[in-house]
């Protein structure tokens, strides 16, 4: 039998059946477009990541900080203090180094009251080593801020992200911080003045510009929170060279006794990256499971069909029709599903992640925590050709390895027995 | 003449259970081009094994069968699968495929036969024409009555140009005058185009249009007779 008539055979059996056959098709479509939804929108992830750490940190960027990344390490009790920056710029290919005071304070700006992140930053420094993000849109850095200076991000003076800016360059910030000493609980405020707004940056950005981060110099931060205990201190090297990279980490740490952490933002994207992947892995797992019970689907339409068939196979072989012929016929029938369900599967997957994207159901998606602040993320589905050549593959080869059974069994029945099967 | 088809001591037996059935107990027969032979015999003395053998369906216990110059005991899955498309085969219920228009049905053999869709279009409207189905080529079978379905199975019988036309109880599934009808048409194709037909029948009505009977009972040819 030549190709295209099996083809035809095989179009004409699944024509017969369609509502049953559709199903088995149906069955393949949730499974490829499950794994085209979630591998496109990780992939989008991933991509997002990766720009966040390409646009906001340089490769030869370095963060000091007594915390630790692992949730399994315990926290050294060693604290670093604004000044020991000066010992990190006595490391060999040490450039500049800048410390990150921060703690949560409450903001009052316009009518608005916010509970987030004040950074304690040297302006000059951190604008050396953040040229790309650390960047007013209206206002300016100054060089040498008085003690009232205060730069504010993208979203801190227009929240609802919709140009209602609360506040204009010159205009009034409380901040106001709570301590306590014993029981008794004080709140300190003063008033700053905005000198600049930062345009918009977007996502996340480890130790770097966030738009919703409060910027206040160095030596204000200390004076108000009565406090030199540092968290985070950034470096910037002279290379990005990966050799100097860690010979400057173990330096540093060395320098601190091993008592504190160097994390570069290789291995940030790296760990990042490396959960990405096995979340992505798990869950394909999940909806590979799912192509398995459409194949058992698929074996099941198969056999029901083939049993209903025998007699048309024993027509078939009465006539001549050789054993791989027949094996090939049924064959291409699963593979018909496959193809079918695979390329409605792409399309249904795609349509998915796309509009998962239109009604900006991942947007907006903000979270922070102490020292690591990640600010907005929009995730968008990136879409490769690999990814849609795999999942046909791989949904033609779930719809053959299951029509196989039934391939096999009809290639092998016995013409008399099956021109008498009722 | 050229035998095209020949048994010698040709045996079948099958167990059911623990019963050994003798369905043919040394069956000889030749069949010679051109020849119209009918077996005329009751139900249960092995006319249906007879035809399966002959038409390559089955392999014998013991004994041979020989198709033209093939032995069928000596081929294997692959070659009686090529021997069965020299063999035109008529059943009883008509066995076609219910999704398939007549012409789809009749060009089915020539599909299965690797020929061009062009070609074997031409050849299956040739065919139905012949058997006087020149419109009704595009209903399918629950269309079509059953003196109609019989004749859309000879065409297809006749499609791939077989050495011979093997009848299982042709018209035991349609009415006395349709009946009539057919076997007229199966004469016609014996006497005018020379197909070589072997039928096989419990009817003596239907065996006499054929030029030889052979009477077959528990298994045996117990009587021949010429006409």
């Amino acid at each position: 039998m030549l190709i295209r008539d099996v083809f035809s055979y095989a179009v004409s059996a699944i024509k017969r059946r369609k509502v049953r056959k559709g199903l088995a098709v149906l069955g393949v479509t949730i499974g490829i477009a499950a794994i085209i939804s979630i591998v496109s929108l990780s992939s989008g992830f991933q991509a997002l990541v990766n720009t966040q750490f390409e646009q906001g940190f340089g490769s030869d960027t370095l963060i000091v900080t007594t915390e630790s990344i692992s949730f399994v390490d315990t926290e050294s009790d060693l604290q670093l203090y604004i000044n020991d920056t000066e010992i990190i710029n006595n490391v060999d290919y040490v450039n500049q180094s800048t410390a990150l005071l921060q703690r949560t304070c409450v903001i009052q700006i316009g009518d608005q009251e916010y509970v987030l992140g004040v950074v304690g930053v040297d302006y000059e420094i951190y604008l050396n080593i953040f040229k790309n993000t650390f960047i007013t849109e209206s206002g300016s850095i100054p060089h040498s801020p008085d003690n009232t200076s205060v730069i504010i991000g993208a979203r801190v003076n227009d929240p609802w992200k919709n140009g209602s800016a609360l506040t204009s360059i010159g205009g009034e910030i409380n901040i106001t911080y709570t301590t306590r000493s014993g029981l008794d609980i004080e709140n300190r405020t003063y008033t700053g003045r905005i000198d600049g707004i930062m345009g918009e940056i977007g996502g996340t950005n480890i130790g770097g510009p966030i738009d919703v981060g409060v910027y206040i110099p160095i030596e204000t931060a200390e004076e108000f929170f009565e406090t030199d205990e540092v968290g985070t201190i950034i470096v910037q090297l002279t290379t990005s060279d990966e050799q100097v990279i860690v010979q400057a980490s173990d330096e540093i740490e060395a320098a601190f006794g091993n008592q504190i952490q160097v994390i570069t933002p290789k291995s940030v994207l790296d760990a990042i990256s490396s959960i990405i992947r096995t979340i992505e892995l798990f869950v394909s797992a999940i909806t590979a499971i799912s192509l398995i019970v459409a194949g058992v689907g698929i074996m099941n339409t198969m056999l029901t069909s083939l049993m209903e068939r025998v007699r048309e196979i024993g027509i078939l072989k009465a006539l001549g029709m050789q054993k791989r012929t027949v094996l090939g016929v049924f064959l291409n029938e699963a593979m018909m599903i496959g193809v079918l369900g695979s390329v409605f599967g792409i399309l249904a997957g795609s349509a998915l992640a796309l509009s998962i994207d239109q009604l900006g159901l991942l947007e907006n998606f903000t979270t922070g925590t102490y020292n690591t602040v990640l600010g907005e993320i929009s995730i968008r589905p990136v879409f490769d050709i690999s990814l849609f050549i795999n999942s046909l593959i791989f949904g033609i080869m779930i719809s053959v390895i299951f029509g196989l059974y039934p391939a096999w069994r009809a290639a092998r029945m016995d013409p008399v027995d099956a021109l008498r099967h009722e | 003449m050229v035998a095209v088809l020949q048994t010698v001591n040709l045996e079948k037996n099958y167990t059911l259970g623990n019963v050994t059935v003798n369905a043919l107990c040394g069956v000889n027969l030749k069949v010679e081009e051109g020849e119209f032979v009918a077996i005329l015999g009751p139900s249960g003395s092995g006319k249906s094994t007879l035809l399966n053998m002959l038409g390559a369906l089955d392999i014998p216990s013991t004994g041979s069968v020989r198709i033209g110059k093939d032995d069928v005991t000596s081929l294997n899955d692959s070659e009686l699968a090529l021997l069965r498309r020299k063999i035109g085969i008529v059943f009883q219920f008509f066995n076609l495929i219910g999704r398939f228009n007549a012409r789809e049905n009749v060009e089915l053999p020539l599909s299965i036969a690797n020929l061009q869709r062009s070609k074997r279009r031409e050849r299956a409207e040739e065919l139905l024409k012949l058997v006087g189905l020149k419109d009704r080529m595009m209903h399918k079978p629950a269309e079509l009555s059953g003196g109609e379905r019989q004749r859309v199975a000879i065409a297809r019988a006749l499609a791939a140009n077989p050495d011979f036309l093997l009848m299982d109880e042709p018209t035991g599934n349609i009415d006395s005058k349709t009946a009539k009808e057919l076997m007229t048409l199966v004469k016609d194709l014996n006497k005018s185009q020379g197909v070589t037909i072997v039928m096989v029948t419990h009817n003596r009505n239907m065996a006499k249009y054929a030029t030889r009977v052979l009477h077959l009972l528990d298994g045996q040819i117990t009587k021949e007779v010429h006409k």
